[in-house]
């Protein structure tokens, strides 16, 4: 069984979870230049204008960012969790990388509900809600890497510490 | 249709429209011309509700309705678009799903139901058959890596898909090629019609060569200077502007 999953895993999964993170995550950089790139040309006026010119709440355009990045998330998590389940390989360190995952997902569902309901409730095209939820996002992109890279700092350690 | 009246604007605290006052009725188109600097991009902005300008006075009615009120995409909901001078590219986010989200939120604002994927479809192949277009461009990401022309075609067919009362197109000519211009000009014969109105701001008399206007003003220092008939457009492009920027 382990070896089936483990080719499968070669075979099938890794390269579609690659494809779709890179996808995905090509997406979300690209979203983030329209989010980043607005104080230097004045670009995110001409941006907000140009939605709304076509009827579009400025929070549309976070909608399309959000979905990649619910799907960068969801995509990586379905890895992480057939690695736990059924891989058996590290399942402690595994377990800890999927409750964080776990909270992240939490995180961006609630984001999707602020930005869903939110502003409606505010004001029609909210741009210091958007910009301050650009930022949000920003950071939460800053901080995975930052925690991947603590957990293999902590996956070397347990390792060394076996050897 | 749309109806300005003794509208003064400014930015930044600088007095751009000093008293425009203009009467577009269903089904015409008018084209307004003028010197740099004389407001007409300005005009387009108000109109369609840019934040940063302000309406000091004045009123501007679409279909008798006050819009100076409405928030953009409350405008673009009663029936206004604005064609950019320079459409904006938005990468990552493909033509068609911009569109979509487009047509549903303004079905959303007039109270109607969302339009599903297929209808969609259905209807963007009717309106790029219409005009003669590929679907191409609507894989594409929002402008980017269109040419000029490309741009401006994309917006024929963006103003087709919403079916606005009244559009705005703003320079629409700059950056275009003969080519282009023709068929951009030929995409918006297409969609006039009596119940269509335009308002083309443009420089030059060429693009009113291809879009056959009913009245030419002529806008200088932020109000309308001159109004006219076809004509008018030929004889500036032969006397030019200095007789009004004076």
């Amino acid at each position: 069984m382990d070896k089936i999953l483990s080719r499968l895993e070669k075979i099938i999964l890794v390269p579609f979870g690659m494809a779709v993170l890179l996808l995905s995550l090509h997406v979300f950089i690209e979203n983030l230049s329209i989010i980043f790139d607005f104080d230097s040309r004045g670009f995110y006026h001409d941006l907000e204008h140009f939605c709304r010119s076509f009827g579009l709440e400025i929070h549309y355009l976070y909608l399309f960012v959000r979905w990649s990045l619910v799907l960068f998330v969801f995509a990586e998590s379905l890895l992480l969790s057939v690695k736990i389940f059924f891989l058996k390989e590290g399942k402690e360190f595994w377990q800890k990388v999927l409750f964080v995952k776990l909270m992240a997902i939490s995180g961006v569902i609630y984001s999707f509900y602020l930005y869903e309901y939110y502003p409606k409730n505010v004001s029609s095209g909210d741009v210091g809600w958007s910009i301050a939820s650009g930022k949000c996002l920003l950071f939460f992109w800053v901080s995975l890497p930052l925690f991947l890279i603590i957990c293999f700092y902590e996956s070397v350690k347990q390792k060394n510490a076996a050897n | 249709m749309l109806q300005i009246k003794n509208l003064h604007a400014s930015i930044d605290g600088k007095e751009i429209l000093k008293g425009l006052t203009l009467d577009i009725p269903d089904g015409q188109v008018h084209a307004i011309m003028g010197p740099n600097g004389s407001g007409k991009s300005t005009l387009s902005y108000v109109i369609a509700g840019r934040e940063g300008y302000e309406v000091t006075g004045g009123q501007i009615l679409l279909d008798g309705r006050d819009i100076m009120e409405m928030a953009p995409e409350e405008r673009a909901a009663a029936g206004l678009f604005l064609a950019f001078q320079y459409p904006v590219e938005i990468p990552g986010v493909a033509m068609t799903m911009f569109l979509k989200t487009a047509i549903n939120s303004i079905r959303k604002q007039k109270g109607e139901g969302e339009i599903d994927a297929l209808d969609f479809l259905k209807l963007m192949k009717r309106k790029q058959a219409e005009l003669g277009m590929s679907d191409e461009m609507m894989k594409r990401a929002v402008n980017v890596g269109f040419s000029g022309g490309e741009k401006k075609r994309n917006e024929v067919l963006q103003m087709a898909m919403l079916e606005p009362r009244m559009a705005v197109l703003d320079e629409t000519d700059s950056g275009l090629d003969i080519d282009a211009l023709k068929i951009v000009a030929e995409g918006v014969n297409r969609l006039r019609n009596e119940k269509r109105s335009f308002l083309v701001i443009t420089h030059y008399q060429r693009l009113l060569d291809y879009i056959k206007p009913d009245v030419v003003h002529v806008m200088a220092a932020g109000k309308i200077v001159k109004t006219g008939g076809p004509e008018l457009a030929v004889e500036l492009e032969k006397t030019g502007y200095a007789e009004y920027a004076a």
